[in-house]
């Protein structure tokens, strides 16, 4: 979509769109392909089913919790009246508490979320003024380049951006215009031990 | 909160793009067909993945031959894409449109496979050349007289690929600029600036070839 | 029946219902949990599919699947394969290196027995690909059974990595903790040692002369058993690590 006078770039945004005829052998060697990686093994073998039980749990344990909640206000409520029961609010902290950090009964037991996962705002910073994007790339972002773009100060050479980080220690780099990965020359530098790629470390203590 | 680019709300009106000059012919219009054979092919049906891939194959190789730096690549970074889409299908969810995420994962193939054509180096950032330095495209042979369409996929190649690669999500295969800021992350103030950016250069180089 | 007797039995009825409402929540809010799980995993699997071509996919899978029956964290395995995938590096070499951040994790799990949390796991993995040996590992945590490895663990890692000896900086780290010094003060101790070794100085001479810095700081009675006549300005004497804290 250019201005209707430019006549140029519209000329060529259209040649652009011209779409090349559909080429059938390709097609067919990407649906062989897939029909192979789908024949090859448990490995790739997809529950289609997960998704949709998901969903149909979802509001069943909202309505659980709440329940949860509204038992926890109505012993309250009934030990003014100096009956002595067993605190709930106890069992379903720790009922909860074991919800999260239990394992589940199917046949690959999953390890739960990171429980001691509470997250510091970390900021990164890189200095450059010819560069025209930086992307903050590391073990918190899947190493993915377009995850997490850094902002630039107008006008300055500052790039930065703030991430929430989990304690421990973090390996990171800058992707630079899609090109060039580099270390952060404020922060300690380390190896990859496996791939010998270069990083820079941070430590993050709790908050 | 800091916005990205700095632009002041003038500059982001004269940005605003206006009324369409050409229509734009693309598949985006069969959303519902997409979501039949979508939830077919989730479940393993091979025929429905066939008509997914037939539908979008050529869109696909239009993209990437946009992108790619080595466009004799990009037969095989479309069947990498489809590839991994396929893997990944059960797992997709219709909260995303399917062409949006089809080209989210292709754009990464692309990035990927641009990537491999640069020697990947870890320098002193003081090395400001080193930032400087960035390849450049490969060009076509140097023949006079080409055709336009050929200028214009010359021009295209010399644009640095972070704005190519919005230009032709937005003016070729017709996302918005929402959809976009949703694909990438990137905000639509900065997208708006790279496809201004692009469509700048594009027109200067080829009314430069024009102008004789 | 009179009402004085009406009260206790309609409170125990509803003592009753209320027991089985509680159970019947914590059930479905495990569930949750478990549905949280699930998901987790499959975002997992979308993650790599995304990034993998089918044949890296599926080697990585399986190690992510042993990962999971031996319930460790699988997290440092995808962003193993994930970093992998970033340099472009042979589909063997991403196989090999995520079995060996396998190999890691399991080390790391036994050498924090018998309760480690999936931090604590995943820490004492990168400690080992630094150069700690388990059994230094293994050490710290009978010293300190109940408390987080993930920050400690992180800075001894650091110090390993940045040539100081490992009993010298495993004893530094033991000893900050017993002084109480939190996380933060052990990654700014860590941070400082980094720089001077950066400028010249040796590791050995960074850490006993940063550690005084440090020390001055912390409670002058230390929370834990330790002499601290044993202190001499070369550094402190290797703690027994089998002390009580």
């Amino acid at each position: 979509m250019a201005e209707p006078h430019d006549e140029l770039l519209n000329r060529a945004i259209n040649e652009l769109r011209t779409l090349p005829p559909l080429d059938q052998g390709a097609v067919s060697r990407i649906v062989d392909a897939a029909a192979r990686s789908r024949d090859a093994g448990a490995a790739e073998d997809l529950d289609f089913g997960e998704p949709r039980r998901g969903r149909f749990f979802r509001l069943p344990a909202v309505i659980g919790i709440a329940v949860a909640a509204a038992i926890v206000g109505f012993v309250a409520g009934v030990q003014l009246l100096g009956a002595r029961f067993f605190d709930p609010t106890d069992s379903r902290r720790t009922a909860v508490g074991r919800a999260v950090e239990s394992t589940l009964v199917t046949p690959a037991a999953l390890v739960p979320p990171n429980v001691d996962a509470e997250l510091t705002s970390t900021q990164f910073v890189f200095k450059s003024r010819v560069a025209h994007r930086v992307t903050l790339v590391g073990d918190f972002n899947d190493w993915d380049a377009t995850a997490t773009p850094m902002t630039r100060e107008s006008g300055g050479a500052l790039w930065w951006v703030n991430i929430p980080l989990s304690a421990g220690r973090h390996v990171y780099a800058f992707m630079v215009d899609d090109t060039l990965m580099l270390t952060d020359p404020d922060a300690p530098e380390t190896k990859d031990p496996d791939f010998g790629v270069k990083g820079s470390v941070v430590i993050v203590g709790k908050p | 909160m800091q916005r990205s680019t700095g632009l002041g709300p003038h500059e982001e009106s004269i940005l605003e793009p206006p009324l369409t000059a050409v229509p734009i012919v693309t598949a985006r219009s069969n959303a519902t067909a997409d979501s039949a054979l979508v939830n077919r092919a989730k479940l393993g049906d091979i025929e429905a993945f066939t008509a997914i891939v037939e539908r979008y194959h050529p869109r696909a190789v239009r993209f990437a031959r946009g992108l790619l730096r080595n466009q004799q690549d990009a037969e095989d970074v479309v069947q990498e894409a489809f590839l991994r889409v396929y893997r990944a299908l059960p797992r997709y969810e219709e909260r995303q449109r399917f062409d949006a995420w089809l080209f989210r994962i292709l754009g990464n193939c692309c990035r990927s496979a641009n990537a491999t054509q640069y020697r990947r180096e870890v320098v002193d950032v003081d090395d400001e050349v080193a930032l400087e330095r960035v390849a450049a495209p490969e060009t076509t042979d140097g023949r006079f007289e080409l055709e336009f369409g050929d200028e214009v996929r010359r021009a295209l190649a010399e644009v640095p690929d972070y704005n190519r690669e919005i230009f032709l999500l937005h003016h070729i295969e017709g996302f918005s600029y929402e959809e976009i800021e949703k694909m990438t992350g990137v905000r639509q103030s900065a997208l708006k600036m790279r496809v201004k950016r692009a469509s700048d250069f594009l027109r200067a180089k080829l009314a430069g070839v024009y102008r004789g | 029946m009179s009402r004085m007797h009406r009260v206790p039995r309609l409170a125990a009825a509803t003592m009753k219902s209320l027991v089985v409402m509680v159970l019947v929540a914590a059930s479905v809010t495990r569930q949750a949990g478990a549905q949280a799980a699930v998901q987790q995993a499959t975002d997992l699997e979308t993650r790599l599919a995304q990034r993998l071509d089918a044949e890296t996919h599926a080697s990585v899978m399986k190690v992510v699947d042993s990962a999971r029956v031996q319930q460790l964290p699988v997290e440092p395995i995808v962003s193993k394969a994930l970093l992998g995938a970033t340099f472009r590096q042979p589909s063997a070499v991403i196989t090999q290196s995520v079995n060996v951040v396998f190999q890691r994790l399991v080390a790391s799990r036994d050498a924090l027995a018998p309760t480690p949390t999936p931090g604590d796991i995943r820490a004492g993995a990168e400690a080992i690909a630094l150069g700690v040996p388990s059994k230094t590992i293994r050490d710290l945590r009978s010293t300190f059974p109940d408390r987080s490895m993930v920050v400690p663990l992180a800075v001894l890692g650091e110090l390993v990595a940045n040539k100081v000896p490992v009993d010298r900086a495993v004893g530094m780290v033991r000893e900050l903790m017993r002084r109480g010094a939190s996380e933060n003060q052990l990654v700014a101790f860590s941070e400082k040692v980094r720089d001077d070794i950066s400028k010249g100085t040796s590791p050995s001479e960074a850490i006993a002369t940063r550690i005084q810095g440090l020390i001055a700081i912390l409670p002058t009675a230390p929370a834990v058993n330790v002499d601290a006549a044993n202190v001499n300005g070369a550094g402190f004497q290797n703690a027994d690590g089998r002390k009580k804290p």
